[in-house]
């Protein structure tokens, strides 16, 4: 058996913290609704907290001046952080803070006990690559949908609301069945969601062309294990790349060299080129 | 230069904090809408996560002229998004946020342009007919549905006399139900203009709480505002509502 990542544990430290502060906020804002709150406590729901809330709101708020039902100038912030972080580093929104993306990322974990290799691979290769464009098209259906209605269009389908709405009276029906839906299929595949559906991780994805932080391979010194590939929860082919420029890319340095990879310099989320002593 | 996760994980921690604490020292931090009456200026001011009091506070509409239009009987006070729910049986049309839009644009003669399905109860017509022109309402007519509100509304244990003249359109709790008038209890929710509906004066509150600001305020939260215990007004005012 595989030794497991020295590092791998600060990854799902910090997803945890990010789960456990968006499930704390929003359960303390259905708890104020009743009267009852934890003091000194943030307070705010699932939409306000959402930086795709701020996305989905830049038509309303530049022709109008407003933000769409349900979205306050906290969306707005969050989307700039998240957008300054994905300039930088890619999604790594998407790998290490949403919740939804931890969520699918824990339930996977069980389908890998059960499926093992054929755990993420059930899709064939040729459908897959045409299903990853799926959540560009989410994505242009949401941004047109909101601005020409002006209400939070994808509320009634999101999972991710549904998730934090399960006790709570807004829960909406086609949001729990899209849950039932992504929690059913996380067994089989790994972040199913975010792979073929979610609309925030396509604009992200795009940050993956341009980042100044990219992931790099070093030809010169990889020995062609593929360990990388089988690591990648998003089936990048990290060992046929020499710089992942891929969509998919969730920038959770699994692939790399501090983590899958076996060889040290090898596989490494940097800028600038591999240096020569990196080559050797 | 290389990124691991020894540094990506506190960089992502600092980010967020930064942000958000930078954005909070500015005020820029908003994670819901304003609960100001003040913000409420026109009919499209109005949300559904709005309270009725705060939208009459606003517009300058009598909040029993509101709760009469919409025969809300059993509540002192309400979110307009909750109309839809007790309105959901209603046939030939949607009585919901917009339809308080309606009612405030024609008590208040501001401009607003109705959804083509909005409805407003016919209990809205009598109040508005002692306001407006009669012209303007006949012009709207088509806009009003008979519903039984009684029916279609949730009965719970606070009560308030409506107390319009709205001839008579919405019975007083004490005629539909048991009354148990004296059992509504102050909860963090509470706010001052819920004490005035149910007979408390503005006179009466101050002598308990000091000079408050707006009716609309919660009585928590301008407790906590002030630095005491919510506990320390609620007996008081609890007694004094209950003596009413």
């Amino acid at each position: 058996m595989a030794k497991k990542p020295k590092t791998a544990w600060i990854r799902l430290t910090v997803q945890i913290i990010f789960f456990a502060l968006v499930a704390l906020i929003t359960f303390n804002h259905t708890m104020s609704e009743a009267g009852i709150s934890i003091p000194f406590f943030e307070s705010a729901s699932i939409h306000a907290i959402c930086p795709f809330g701020g996305v989905v709101s830049i038509y309303q708020y530049i022709t109008g001046g407003t933000y769409t039902q349900k979205i306050h100038q906290s969306s707005f912030i969050l989307m700039y952080i998240v957008l300054a972080a994905a300039l930088l580093a890619g999604p790594v929104f998407c790998g290490w803070v949403c919740p939804f993306g931890s969520f699918q990322e824990w339930i996977g974990k069980i389908g890998k006990k059960i499926f093992r290799k054929k755990y993420n691979n059930f899709i064939p290769k040729k459908i897959d690559s045409i299903l990853r464009y799926l959540r560009y098209g989410v994505l242009a259906w949401v941004v047109l949908m909101t601005a020409l209605t002006g209400k939070l269009i994808f509320e009634n389908v999101d999972p991710y609301a549904a998730l934090f709405h399960l006790y709570s009276s807004e829960l909406a029906i086609g949001g729990l069945i899209a849950l039932a839906v992504v929690f059913v299929l996380s067994f089989f595949i790994d972040r199913p969601f975010c792979k073929y559906a979610c609309p925030y991780g396509a604009l992200l994805g795009i940050f993956n062309l341009f980042r100044i932080f990219k992931i790099k391979r070093n030809e010169a010194t990889c020995i062609s294990c593929s360990k990388c590939d089988k690591e990648c929860p998003m089936n990048i082919e990290v060992s046929s790349k020499k710089n992942v420029l891929d969509h998919q890319c969730i920038s959770c340095l699994k692939c790399t060299s501090e983590q899958a990879c076996p060889v040290k310099n090898t596989v490494e989320l940097m800028t600038g080129k591999m240096e020569a002593k990196d080559e050797a | 230069m290389k990124l691991n996760s020894r540094i990506i994980a506190p960089a992502i921690i600092i980010l967020f904090a930064v942000g958000i604490s930078g954005s909070i020292a500015f005020n820029l931090w908003q994670t819901a809408g304003s609960k100001s009456a003040a913000d409420i200026k026109t009919p499209a001011d109005i949300k559904g996560s709005k309270e009725f009091s705060i939208i009459a506070e606003g517009l300058g509409i009598p909040l029993a002229d509101m709760l009469a239009a919409f025969a809300i009987t059993s509540k002192t006070d309400l979110k307009c998004m909750e109309l839809e729910k007790f309105y959901s049986g209603v046939e030939g049309g949607e009585i919901g946020t917009d339809s308080v839009k309606l009612f405030a644009s024609l008590y208040t003669g501001l401009p607003h342009n109705p959804e083509e399905d909005t409805r407003l109860p016919m209990q809205a017509y009598d109040v508005l007919k002692q306001h407006i022109d009669p012209v303007v309402l006949e012009s709207n007519k088509s806009r009003f549905i008979e519903v039984k509100a009684a029916a279609v509304l949730p009965a719970e244990p606070q009560t308030i006399e409506t107390n319009t003249a709205s001839s008579g359109a919405v019975k007083s709790e004490s005629e539909t139900h048991d009354s148990t008038a004296t059992d509504a209890e102050i909860t963090g929710k509470t706010t001052f203009q819920d004490l005035v509906n149910r007979g408390v004066s503005k006179q009466e509150i101050e002598a308990v709480t000091g000079p408050i600001s707006s009716l609309s305020d919660t009585i928590k939260s301008t407790a906590e505002a002030k630095g005491v215990e919510f506990s320390e007004w609620k007996t008081p005012l609890q007694a004094l509502m209950n003596s009413k």
